[in-house]
């Protein structure tokens, strides 16, 4: 068998055994995942940068993988913590956000007049939408930041949350109540 | 729910749509490479996390061992470590005067 045809847990022991090459087929196999993960949360100038970082983590931790769980949610967990290590380092002074503009106003305010599904979905890819969504989670602290990312934006469970991130229920339950009435209170003294 | 609460969910909305159709730009082989340069540098034996490995697997296998030391001096005292028998206490007890507590 071609050895860029064995599953994630073949390739995994036969890098931590030394075939240190074989890492790339891992690599490729799932750096998209990754990059989707890590765009989600970082700008998109910093994803190859975090993408780097989480790959020369999960190598250097390839023997603490303990084969309960697939290879791609222990990646996924590495690529989140990565994540928010990153705005606790950064705490958005290396990372610019301009401040809302009329532009900006006048989006918020096309959105709320919509009537359409149609038309919502066409506001919803406009590029002042990504513009005030950076500029809302930009200030939000590190921790409230990933929870919105992860329970209001991506969807995940509170429980999923508090998996990946290492924190209690409680405490993301807590945080994702209070960071959403931060955005709220954000976004309303902007109308 | 209120017409703000209503404002508000239809921004959230349209905000988490702008989330979810964000475009990533595929890595490259160069970045794959310049990865792949760290990796070879440092090796999984050498790395933080395997030596955290080696530790909390000594320190497990260690703990195995500390409990049944712990054991067998427990055991070893209580069989081999000299009890007052019944008659010394009696000895004790004759020696002993009792004097009143208070003078009458």
């Amino acid at each position: 068998m071609h050895r860029s045809g064995l599953s994630d847990e073949e390739l995994i022991r036969l890098v931590v055994v030394g075939d240190v090459e074989l890492f790339e087929v891992l690599m490729h196999r799932h750096q998209d995942h990754v990059s989707r993960i890590a765009g989600g949360h970082v700008p998109s100038e910093m994803v190859p940068e975090v993408a780097h970082e989480v790959f020369v983590k999960a190598y250097t931790g390839l023997a603490t993988f303990a084969f309960e769980q697939p290879f791609p949610h222990w990646l996924a967990t590495i690529a989140i913590r990565t994540c928010y290590d990153f705005w606790r380092t950064h705490k958005g002074a290396d990372v610019p956000v301009s401040a809302l503009t009329a532009d900006h106003q006048r989006w918020i305010d096309r959105v709320l007049a919509t009537q359409s599904d149609e038309e919502f979905s066409e506001q919803s890819r406009q590029q002042e939408a990504t513009e005030v969504l950076q500029w809302a989670l930009a200030q939000l602290s590190p921790e409230n930041r990933m929870v919105v990312t992860l329970v209001h934006l991506d969807g995940h469970s509170v429980q999923e949350a508090a998996d990946v991130l290492g924190w209690s229920v409680v405490n993301v339950k807590v945080r994702a109540h209070r960071a959403r009435q931060a955005l709220r209170h954000l976004l309303m003294n902007e109308r | 729910m209120t017409p703000e609460d209503e404002t508000m969910r239809k921004l959230e909305q349209a905000l988490a749509k702008a989330h979810r159709a964000r475009q990533t730009l595929p890595l490259g082989p160069e970045w794959t490479q310049r990865v792949m340069r760290e990796v070879r540098r440092g090796g999984i034996q050498e790395g933080p996390a395997s030596a955290r490995f080696g530790l909390e697997t000594f320190i497990w296998q260690s703990a195995g061992l500390a409990v049944a030391l712990a054991l067998i001096l427990t055991v070893s005292l209580m069989i081999w470590s000299p009890s007052p028998s019944s008659e010394d206490i009696g000895a004790v007890a004759e020696e002993f005067e009792p004097t009143p507590l208070f003078h009458e």
